[in-house]
Parts: structure tokens; sequence; C-alpha cells
């Protein structure tokens, strides 16, 4: 049994028997087949040295035993490190950021405490997945619908808490952003409940509005380690009553301006609501001599050469498809004017897509081609998986402009040419109002040489993402510092203001050391 | 605590081997009880998929359930017709192991006659390629046993 580093064994002994107290000594764990589970799946270090790895894990499952955990872990000075469901796949899954930290699995914790119709929201616990939640409208007859992360396992308060996004409209599918009310079990072992949960009596109140008043903590326990959020609320979409689309494509390289300069206004009018995904077939082509050759030029080729080889390959430059959710003339209307505003542009092709009317039946529900889409969860999204055994996400965020779209791209596509990788994902992904996230995919192998190359080029992304200022907005826990290290703007002062607040909340360091590089005062200096 | 505890995969797997000399009523009870990780409510497929073949053994009809509850939202049948738009395919371990077998065995895990025990035991806890090992929160050594005895059950030739 590992022993977490600056831990006696005997204080380690100890505060494992009184974990077991207050668990069960069925829900400690500490033999090596069962820590294996604890191993990152994903991980870039697999199998090497420094491969990230829990000494312990402890599984509690109420708000209760997860005070008495962290009293017992600050009394010994044990690196505690907290997961919901453990599936932050390609970003650490159940694996700590500090090696020889003891997991706290707060999977058992899976109660779902309120699912409200009328008010439509949820209150979960951290081990609640998406398909539970899922379930439990479905088997009530609810008319509700849950925006989920792709991997439908995970949790809804770990990958709020992570600032993961779906694919229904706003608000929704920005998961943090569609969270109201918290409640928080701090270092010292008290529970907070933020907003109107700070009212005794807050009844439905408290996922009703989000502010309360004084200060707003909630974002301090998102992409953190100052507090284990142990309850969530999320407002939930009623169910619309169809969806349609519509189909977008431009000829050229320099369209992807004026239609991005006209998406993004529709968007801030509320007229377009969804999560629409630029492709470019060019872009995303097969590398080439030619295509080599013109990034290869100093403004990585102009509007004209990159016009003429798209047509050498013989398709348009830009492609994506509108989805409208609600009543079908509402819909119609919209879809109407987003082609009334792009009629203008030259050599634009706008084609009406599918029709689907809601509920949907159960065979239906088995047949989606892309439940996701419809508030259902899958996990349908390890088929882009095939063939590999894991992956890396680097995830930079770019403003909403087909300039910076633009330069973006050429600078990845010259990066993953250098490195000899092939890019393998689309371009950009209108989760959220006012930014694109222009996801980039390294894959991972059972190879070291391979991983080795992987993690360069995704410590490359951070560095040139950061530099340029379309800063990831989540990373890997093995590159956390890397990634803070980019949010550099005077001197550091901000994770400088991250210091402080932990050494206030966490004063012992006991909670999930060297998340998004917060680490306690007593390992600063040890860090990269 | 580990010591005193039996949930490793080697100590699975000599419960397993108790598992066939005992007699299947007392080994059914056993996998049924009240088991807070795994309860019915907690499931990873948004729809179980329609049964007609409950086995009656109780062990094997448990393994079945934690399959529909665990399993079935990758290695279930793929469907014949896709209703909507496309986005990913789905079945995503069913598709891996067509890819893989390319009809030398069948894709979906239900219809394979050749598994080891010691097999899906070591898959669920490890993982495979791109499929993750899952922890004892998410899949209980009670489920697993069961979920083994489902996927390993006897079963008429041609079936």
């Amino acid at each position: 049994m590992a022993t977490p580093p600056g831990v006696s064994p005997a204080d380690f002994e100890t505060a494992l028997a009184q974990f077991a107290d207050v668990v069960g000594a069925e829900w400690v764990f500490t033999d090596d087949d069962t820590m294996d589970t604890y191993r990152d799946a994903y991980s870039p270090l697999r199998g090497e040295p420094d491969e990230k790895r829990a000494s312990a894990a402890v599984a509690p499952a109420t708000v209760e035993q997860v005070q008495a955990i962290v009293r017992i872990a600050s009394r010994y000075s044990i690196p505690l490190y907290t997961i919901s469901t453990g599936r932050n796949l390609a970003y650490g899954g159940s694996a700590p950021v500090y090696s020889g930290s003891v997991v706290l699995d707060l999977k058992r914790m899976n109660q779902i405490i309120e699912v409200n119709e009328d008010l439509a929201y949820a209150l979960v616990e951290p081990g609640v997945s998406y398909f539970d939640l899922y379930r439990h409208i479905r088997e009530r007859g609810l008319r509700l619908w849950i925006d989920c992360a792709d991997p439908g396992w995970g949790s809804l308060i770990g990958n709020a808490l992570e600032r993961g996004a779906g694919r229904t409209p706003l608000p929704y599918r920005d998961h943090f952003g569609a969270h109201c009310g918290m409640e928080v079990v701090l270092a010292n072992g008290d529970v907070v409940r933020t907003g109107m949960g700070a009212l005794p009596n807050a009844g439905p109140n408290w996922q009703a509005f989000p502010y309360g008043a004084g200060p707003l903590a909630d974002g301090l326990f998102a992409q953190s380690n100052f507090g284990i959020v142990t309850k969530m609320g999320f407002w939930l979409m009623p169910e619309p009553e169809a969806s349609i689309t519509g189909r977008i494509r431009a000829r050229r390289h320099d369209d992807i301006i004026p239609l991005v300069r006209t998406l993004a206004h529709l968007s801030y009018l509320g007229i377009v609501n969804c999560l629409y995904t630029l492709n470019s077939p060019v872009f995303t082509s097969p590398m080439d001599a030619e295509k080599s050759a013109l990034l290869d030029r100093p403004n990585g080729g102009s509007a004209e050469e990159w016009d003429r080889y798209a047509a050498s390959l013989g398709t348009h430059f830009w492609e994506t498809e509108l989805r409208f959710y609600g009543p079908m003339n509402v819909m119609q209307a919209q879809w109407a004017h987003v082609k009334e505003r792009l009629a203008g542009l030259e050599g634009i092709e706008l084609e009406d897509g599918d029709v689907i009317r809601f509920p949907l039946t159960d065979d239906q529900i088995r047949r989606l081609g892309d439940p996701g889409s419809f508030g259902i969860p899958s996990l349908n999204v390890f088929s882009s998986q095939q063939g590999s055994t894991g992956h890396l996400d680097a995830s930079p965020m770019l403003p909403h402009s087909g300039e910076a779209l633009l330069e973006a791209h050429k600078v990845y596509l010259r990066e993953y040419r250098d490195a000899g990788v092939p890019l393998s994902l689309g371009f950009a992904m209108s989760y959220h109002t006012r930014a694109f996230i222009m996801f980039q995919g390294v894959s991972l192998t059972l190879d070291p040489d391979e991983n080795a190359r992987a993690r360069a080029l995704y410590a490359r992304l951070i560095e040139v993402s950061g530099e340029r200022g379309w800063g990831i907005y989540r990373a890997h826990a093995a590159f956390m510092d890397e990634l803070m290290a980019t949010y550099s703007y005077n001197d550091h002062a901000l994770m400088r203001l991250n210091e402080t607040l932990k050494d206030a909340l966490d004063p012992n360091g006991i909670l999930s050391a060297g998340r998004y590089g917060i680490w306690p005062r007593h390992l600063r200096g040890a860090r990269a | 605590m580990s010591a005193g505890r039996a949930n490793s995969t080697a100590a699975f797997l000599s419960r397993l081997a108790l598992a066939v000399l005992a007699p299947a009523s007392l080994l059914g009870a056993a996998a049924v009880s009240a088991d807070p990780a795994s309860s019915a409510d907690s499931a990873w497929s948004a729809l179980p998929p329609e049964r007609a073949d409950v086995p009656g053994d109780p062990l094997e009809r448990r393994g079945q359930e934690v399959f529909d509850q665990r399993c079935a939202a990758c290695h279930g049948e793929i469907p014949d017709e896709i209703f909507g738009p496309r986005f990913l395919p789905p079945m995503p371990g069913t598709q891996a192991l067509e890819a893989r077998y390319r009809g030398e065995l069948p894709a979906a895990l239900e219809a394979r006659t050749d598994l080891a025990p010691e097999h899906v035991a070591a898959v669920v806890r490890e993982g495979l390629r791109s499929m993750p090992g899952f922890r004892p929160t998410e899949v209980s050594d009670d489920d697993l046993e069961a979920l083994t005895a489902y996927l390993t059950r006897q079963r008429p030739s041609g079936d």
C-alpha cells in the first residue's frame, strides 16, 4: 500500500481506520487491484513513473460522512482528491493531480433530491449521472429535458464544475451557467449553501434565483479545490413541441467573416439559439503538399490561394447546420429570418433540414442518431474513439468572429502538421453565446514514445493558445500547471489571488492539491 | 479496508470458483441483496433493451439487469435503422468488436458463447483499449459476479 507523501505510515493507518469507522470498511479501498480501477484510463503518462496514482480511496454516501472525512483528513494532513462519477476522461478521470492523494469517491452519493416539473429544475448529488436523471424523469412521465454531456455516465455536478457543455439551447447547454444553487463542504467540515440556499426557508427559491445577496460564491468551487460540492441545482428545459434544422453552405474562404458576423448577431438576439458547428471540408481534408505549402506562406495562405485550393478539391469552403426548438410556426419564422439575413451573401446555399416532433416513442429513442440534441444521454461519443486507447482534448476559446477563427485554425493546422499528427476534429463549435470552442484532439496509445510526442503537442497547443489570447478553458490533470501559467497577466495575479483564497479556505491543504494549478502552501515550491 | 476485503480480481475469481459449486438459489439470494452502489436507479443506458429472454436463474437474471444498466448503452445491438439526424454511430462497444472480429465472432457480447469468466471480470475492472475499467463504487463485486454468470451462462446449442 502506498502512503501519501509527507504522511507517516502510522498516521495514514490511523486515518484510514477512522475513515472506515465513518463509511464502513467496505468503502475504504487500498488494495492494488482496486486502486488500479482509480487510474486514469486515458492517462498520457500511462505506465510511466510520473503517472498520477492514488494511495487509497474512500467512498462516503452522505454529506455528514463527507464532513467527518475532511475533519479526519485535516487532523492527519491526508491529501484528498474529490471525484464525482470519476468519468472525466481526457481530463484526468478518477486519478488525482497530486500522486499519493486519497480519492474521495462521491459516486455513492447518487440521490436525485428533487425534480420540479412546474419550476423546471433538478436538485442532485455528485454521483447522479445524466442517465440516472433521465430515467428518473421518464419513469415519472415528466416533460423535461436534460442537457447532457456527451458521455451520459458523467456526473451533472462534475461536468458543470468542469464547465462542460452539451447540445440543446442556451442557457441549458452551458452546464455551469444553468446551475442554480450549491451546497459545499468546506475543508473545516462546515456546510455552506450558496445563493438563496443560505435562507433557512428558501424552499424552491434555492433553484429559482442564483445570486441571493452578497458575493456570489459559486464560481469559487468550479475548476478549483476550495471545497467539496455535495448538491447542485440545475435548470431544465421543458420539452418543446418540435425541432427543425436548416443547412448552410458557403463557397469561399472569406465568406466565413460575414457568415459568422450575421450568425453571431442572430445569436445575441436569441433567434439562433443552438449549438452550431462550423466545418470546413477544405481544412479538414487530408494534408497534402499543396496545403502544406500554403500553410508555410508568411500569412498562412491568402484567401484567393485557399479558394483555388478548394476549387481543386471541388468543394465549398464552409458548412453548418442550425437547429431550432419550439412550436413549428415560431421555428419556421426563425429560420425564414436567418435565410433572409444570409440571402445577400454571394454563393450561399440554404436548405431546409429535418423535422422531429416530440415526445419521441421508445422505438424512436432506441434508434436515435443524435440523442444528445434531444436531451437524451448516450455513450455514442465513444464511437469517435475507435482504434485508440484514449485522447487528450485541448479546447481553445475564440471570440465569435470569422477573422479569429481563420487565424486560429491556420495556427493549429501548422502545429499539427509540424508535429506530424493528423488534425482529426472539426472546426469550431458555438457552445457559448459569445465564444467558440475550437477542440483539438490528440490521440494516445500504449506506446510511451508516441505518448511523449502527444504530450509535447498538447503542451505546445496550451502554450500557443495562451500566447494568442485564445486561452484553453479546461485541461488534463497532468497539464494544469502549464494551463494556468498561461493566465499570467500582471505577474500571475490571478494565481496569487487563488493561492490567497486557498490558504484562507483550506489552510492545511487537504483538498485536491494541484487542481487547476492551485497548490497548498507546503507544496508550492515543488510545483513545475 | 484492503486486508479484510475480498474486492480484488483474484479474490473475486476465487469467489466465482466457489459460486460454480454452490447451489444457484443461495447465490441468487446473495447477488440481489441491497447494494447502494448499484441500485436500480443507477444505470448507463437511456432505456433498457426490450427483453423476451429473461433467465430463470436468479444470479443470471440479476446479471442481465446489470448488463442492461451498465453495458447495453455501448455493447447492445446496433439498430437496423437510425431515426433522425446522425451524429455519431450508436453502440461503440459493439462497433469496436465488429471491427475487431470481422464476423469471426459475434460483435454483440450477449451473443458470445466463448467468454471466460476471468476475461469478463478483468475487462470490467481493467478496461480494454478505449473502454475504461470500472470501480467497485460503479459496478459492485456482487454485480460483477452476476454479470459474469450471465455472459458465460450455459445455453442450449444453437442459442
